[in-house]
């Protein structure tokens, strides 16, 4: 194939730096261009993917990222088969930063993949969360080499990364505190199975999904790392393959959570933070802004549901709303899905603790400014939060969010504000600067103010900044 | 305190450090290796719960192919069942 005609690297040839583990191929950047090395070891394989029709199936419905052979040299040219050119997903985002719902149909998503690939002869190579994105508001694998003809007589390869990935998060945050999907973070190749163990609760070794796979799991794990042995006895049939899956999926959907008793997430309801023409005028205000400035990516931080983030969508872009509470991206989540919104991703996120890189050489993961800018930040009753709950001084916050966008919309909550005034009941007022002079002072080293507007019926003030060319990470 | 308890409790403290770190001595291999050895311990109760799920699901669209509102799709890609 032609595809190995130039043996020359391009100097604009990049691997993408967390594509390295795995031997049948890679992905790499050139002029811009992602692309995907197939390597020769990977051959048989990925033509079975093809001539099985197992990847027609996958992409035909939207669970596999769609991809073109291109004509183009490896950046490995010795070792390619084929070079691949997949489909690009908006915004990468990883699962420390989803909400329950989006890892439960992460894991459903990958054992339905599973399923699939059975019925076609080939069987997941890895089961890891990482090999789910979301796109278009769904979530899709995105791993095109991760299948391999079934291995006759042999169990999932993939079953303990499976549990690890999805099972016992999925089950931590169900059956213990929500909050515990954010491990993921700190044990990069999912919880271990004999952490999960310890801390559920004991109802849950009853549930006969999580009593089998992960406490019985982790228990056969224990022994046999004290007992090794290498013979590999008995036989694993493709039943037995179907029964896995099948039981796996029993677990996953007896698994719920249900946002309810989150401060946040009747808030626009109960706060009363605007009256009825206030919040009007905000979304007035907002609307016009981005019906003019159509830009093509926006993030909503501190989104709660993402009223904002959607009318960034109605204005034709495509949106990230970063929230920290779980049961708002939650409920921003289930939104989508209900909706069929493809041009909005919620995802959880604190701002004053940001995802920063991860896994080997810190870089395997993508931190959050690495992942930016966006062309307009959306900061809207965010900032006292950061500057008065947060103690980050109004300067720092003007420099960082001007690392995340180029546009920035930001409201300016004053100090006699009712909100404000409630995270000043339990601290010392120690922001003399904390008012619209000091504001606007702090944010103009980093932005030009283009409009500031009074919402109406309150005291808050909506201003639109661009920010100064210069030194920007 | 006396020596003698001193010393007995000292020697207790001791044990009880062995005791705790008397777990897997080759704790290296990787979990791989437990997940594949568990897997072929329940793998004919797997293999069983497969073959009963499908007779299941014939059964239930036996049925409902003799009801004519039936909006039940025969899906191999996991259905509740009882099994379990």
């Amino acid at each position: 194939m032609s595809a190995l005609a130039s043996g020359q690297r391009s100097a604009d040839t990049a691997r993408v730096p967390g594509s390295f583990r795995d031997p049948a191929g890679f992905l790499f950047r050139r002029d811009g261009v992602l692309y995907r090395q197939v390597d020769r070891s990977h051959a048989a394989a990925y033509d079975q993917g093809k001539s099985s029709g197992l990847y027609d199936s996958l992409v035909g419905s939207g669970r596999l990222i769609p991809h073109d052979e291109v004509h183009v040299p490896g950046a490995d040219p010795e070792r390619a088969h084929r070079v691949l050119r997949p489909e690009e997903v908006a915004f990468i985002s990883y699962p420390y930063e989803w909400c329950f719902g989006q890892l439960r149909d992460a894991a459903l998503l990958t054992l339905d993949v599973q399923r699939t690939a059975l019925d076609h002869g080939m069987s997941l190579r890895d089961a890891s969360a990482y090999n789910v994105q979301f796109h278009r508001g769904r979530p899709v694998i995105i791993d095109t080499l991760s299948f391999e003809p079934i291995r006759s007589e042999l169990p999932w390869i993939a079953y303990g990364q499976f549990c690890r990935h999805f099972l016992a998060p999925l089950a931590l945050m169900a059956y213990r505190d929500v909050r515990l999907g954010r491990l993921l973070r700190v044990h990069i190749d999912g919880v271990p199975l004999e952490l999960a163990s310890t801390i559920l609760p004991r109802r849950a070794r009853w549930r006969p999904g999580i009593g089998l796979h992960i406490h019985q799991h982790s228990k056969a794990q224990r022994r046999a790392a004290a007992r090794p042995r290498t013979a590999k006895g008995g036989r694993f049939s493709g039943r037995a393959l179907v029964g896995l899956v099948e039981s796996l999926q029993r677990a996953v959907r007896n698994l719920e959570w249900r946002p309810s008793g989150s401060n946040w997430i009747d808030y626009y309801e109960r706060a009363a933070s605007y009256s009825g023409e206030g919040a009007e005028h905000k979304r007035e205000l907002v609307r016009g802004m981005l019906t003019e400035l159509r830009p093509a990516t926006v993030w909503d931080l501190g989104a709660n549901v993402g009223v904002f983030g959607r009318i960034a969508a109605e204005a034709g872009a495509t949106v990230v709303c970063f929230e920290s509470d779980d049961a708002c991206v939650e409920a921003s989540y289930r939104r989508t899905k209900e909706a069929q919104e493809r041009a909005v991703l919620p995802l959880v996120l604190d701002l004053a603790n940001p995802s920063p890189g991860l896994g080997w050489g810190g870089s395997e993961r993508e931190s959050l400014t690495e992942r930016g800018p966006a062309d307009v930040v959306l900061a809207l009753a965010l900032v006292h939060h950061l500057a008065v709950g947060n103690n980050v001084p109004l300067e720092m916050i003007a420099g960082y969010l001007s690392q995340l966008g180029e546009t920035l919309l930001v409201e300016f909550v004053p100090k006699d504000d009712p909100k404000v005034q409630l995270l000043l009941a339990s601290r010392d007022d120690v922001f003399p600067s904390y008012t619209s002079e000091g504001f606007e002072q702090a944010f103009s080293s980093w932005f030009a103010v283009e409009r500031a507007e009074r919402i109406r019926d309150s005291a808050r003030t909506l201003y639109l900044m661009r920010r100064r060319p210069g030194d920007h990470g | 305190m006396l020596p003698l308890r001193r010393i007995l409790l000292f020697a207790a403290g001791c044990g009880s450090l062995l005791l705790a770190t008397a777990s897997p001595a080759h704790a290296y291999i990787d979990p791989g290796t437990g997940s594949y050895f568990f897997q072929m311990l329940i793998a004919g109760f797997l293999g069983a719960g497969a073959a009963i799920a499908m007779f299941w699901r014939r059964i239930v669209s036996f049925f409902s192919r003799s009801r004519d509102d039936s909006d039940e799709q025969p899906s191999a890609a996991g259905e509740q069942t009882h099994a379990d």
